[in-house]
């Protein structure tokens, strides 16, 4: 339980922790939006790389992103099955076996398609390795301050946010220790099939679940003597601000941004241009 | 058969930035009948060393031999993980947190299901394991688990684990959370275990008032290693070291001490308050006061109130 990659912060020191929170935050939803307009196979492998080049930025070692793509293998290989056999598209040829049918074009869109969710799960791994909880929170609280003037209690929900993700770490430890106790008397939860496992799970959730709502209970009550409240106006221990790393860091970003868009409106998928430059090297 | 340490080393998360030693090259060997205690401050690895013993954590580094079932790092032959779980018991911190099913006799024969007996079989033995704790199965067997106080949970926690008749049971921290009043009817039901079940008990501890009226040989952790393993009577001439590790003396070492610097020496072999108070009674004869008969201390006032037997120990005052 301890090792799960998903979500980690890698606490080291670089120009790419010291970024500014929100413009992280800003950046990876801007990540997310621009991977639906890669066009090309040239394009992810400039993804792959403008990627690798922040983590190394980053000080945190690629390795540790490649691990990401552990928790959803199981999603890539169904989506690839799915877009394999299931694509409705356009054919040229099409090669059939009993019930299943493949063309060249649902080979493409399958491979494509991986590619982007390893890619997606990749990018959104470099902001929680490179930004702690209460940077993040603190930063969407900051982000969705407008919300305010619509009555809705920014704060508060920051609040239970940062609550929730410092609750983490600790429920991890308890599921741990609770799992060696009942281990140690003889839980087999490593063999069997999945129900058998589901079910074999049941003696370490339901002492979890209880005593996350003991903490919780805990929490509440210790808040609640030193009548603490979300809204009033606090002051924050680190405040904020822009630096001009931020701006590069935004620079850098933009032509990122604009070579994919570049890539899909202008040249329409530079494969093509490779695809025949290579042909008349050949030919 | 003992229990055979030999270069054990362990890191948390190795590999990453969070890489942490917690153990670094302990050997030890334990003895069958042996009452050892293990103290040692936060983090000293002492809790990483015991969840060894049961195959809880996978060996790094060295070696682990329980009752000739052989622990190490390399992955064949498999070592016979139900086998070590039912001879060597182990009760965690706070062991009613892992109570879950709905009645506690149920919850009690879990362990037994696990190793493959049947229903009415593991009841049975819930039932004895019941009794043996100081519960009356007939009157909590079918209670749910959150409906017993503090200290019948504990009891029900604990009773889990020897329901398999371990030959050596691991308690971490076994008082932590209660009351002195509760502690001390959580080390006599240890001692019982101990005539009645499993001859061998481990029992990690803070508190070396306590754990010096109980156990036959105590080890200090500190920083990974095995800092101090000695009688302990050599043990307390190291009071300095001790501190460093962020340990005390116990109080009895601690005032036989203060009375040497005032002329008084009470002799060798002072680690807890009965062996004090018996040598200050000597001590007090010897220059003609007249003592009546000591046998220990009777720190409840109860010695003479109540027979100790199996099912009647506990009051309702846990």
């Amino acid at each position: 339980m301890r090792d799960i990659a998903f979500g980690q912060y890698y606490p080291v020191s670089s120009p790419i922790h010291r970024l500014d929170p929100r413009l992280k935050i800003i950046f990876t939803v801007m990540y997310i939006v621009t991977m639906f307009f890669v066009a090309s196979y040239a394009g992810y492998a400039l993804v792959l790389c403008f990627l690798l080049a922040v983590c190394l930025a980053a000080h945190v070692p690629p390795k540790a992103m490649f691990k990401s793509i552990k928790g959803i293998i199981i999603l890539l290989i169904i989506t690839a099955i799915l877009n394999l056999f299931f694509y409705a598209g356009e054919t040229s040829v099409e090669w059939t076996w009993w019930i299943f049918t493949v063309s060249p074009e649902a080979i493409d869109f399958a491979l494509k398609m991986m590619f982007r969710l390893i890619l997606l799960i990749m990018g959104t791994t470099i902001l929680t390795f490179t930004t702690g909880t209460s940077e993040l929170t603190d930063a969407i609280e900051s982000l969705f301050k407008p919300l305010n003037l619509i009555k809705i209690p920014v704060r508060d929900i920051a609040l239970i946010m940062s609550i929730a993700l410092r609750f983490i770490p600790g429920l991890i430890e308890e599921t741990d220790k609770i799992m060696m106790a009942q281990k140690a008397r003889g839980a087999d939860m490593e063999s069997g099939n999945i129900f058998k496992r589901i079910k074999a799970m049941l003696p370490v959730i339901i002492p979890v679940f209880v005593s996350a709502f003991r903490k919780a209970d805990e929490l509440a009550d210790a808040l609640d003597a030193r009548c603490y409240q979300a809204s009033p106006k606090r002051t924050k221990m680190k405040k904020m601000s822009f630096a001009w790393r931020d701006l590069i860091a935004f620079l850098i970003f933009a032509a990122f941004v604009t070579l994919i868009f570049l890539d899909k409106y202008l040249w329409g998928g530079v494969d093509q241009y490779i695809v025949q430059a290579f042909q008349s090297l050949a030919g | 058969m003992p229990i055979v340490v030999q270069g054990l080393s362990f890191s948390y998360s190795k590999g990453t930035p969070f890489e942490k030693r917690a153990l670094d090259n302990v050997s030890l060997t334990i003895n069958d009948g042996e009452f050892v205690g293990i103290m040692g401050h936060t983090g000293s690895g002492k809790s990483t060393f015991i969840q060894h013993l049961n195959g809880l954590i996978k060996v790094q580094e060295g070696s682990v031999e329980v009752d000739g079932i052989r622990l190490t790092g390399a992955k064949r032959p498999k070592p016979d993980y139900k086998k070590l779980r039912a001879t060597l018991g182990m009760v965690f911190q706070y062991p009613e947190y892992q109570l879950f099913d709905d009645t506690v006799i149920k919850d009690v024969s879990f362990g037994p299901k696990n190793m493959g007996y049947k229903k009415e079989e593991a009841e049975q033995m819930a039932r004895e394991a019941l009794t043996l704790v100081g519960l009356d199965p007939d009157e909590v067997g079918d209670k749910a688990p959150f409906e017993l106080s503090g200290g019948q949970k504990r009891r029900a926690a604990i009773a889990g684990v020897i329901v398999m008749k371990p030959k050596i049971l691991v308690l971490d921290e076994p008082t932590a959370g209660l009351d002195p009043y509760g502690k001390e009817q959580i080390l006599n039901l240890i001692l019982r275990l101990k005539a009645e079940c499993s001859p061998t008990v481990i029992v990690i501890s803070h508190d070396m008032d306590e754990i010096t009226r109980y156990a036959s040989r105590l080890i200090i952790f500190g920083e990974g290693r095995v800092a101090f393993d000695m009688p302990m009577t050599e043990l307390f001439k190291h009071g300095r070291e001790l501190e460093e590790l962020g340990l005390e003396t116990p109080t009895a070492v601690r005032m036989a001490n203060a009375l040497k610097e005032r002329g008084v020496d009470l002799g060798e072999g002072i680690v807890n308050m009965d062996i004090f108070t018996a040598a200050v009674l000597k001590k007090l004869k010897e220059r003609g006061v007249e003592v009546a008969e000591f046998n220990g201390i009777d720190w409840f006032g109860e010695r003479n109130k109540k027979p100790v037997s199996s099912a009647d120990v506990f009051g309702e005052g846990v």
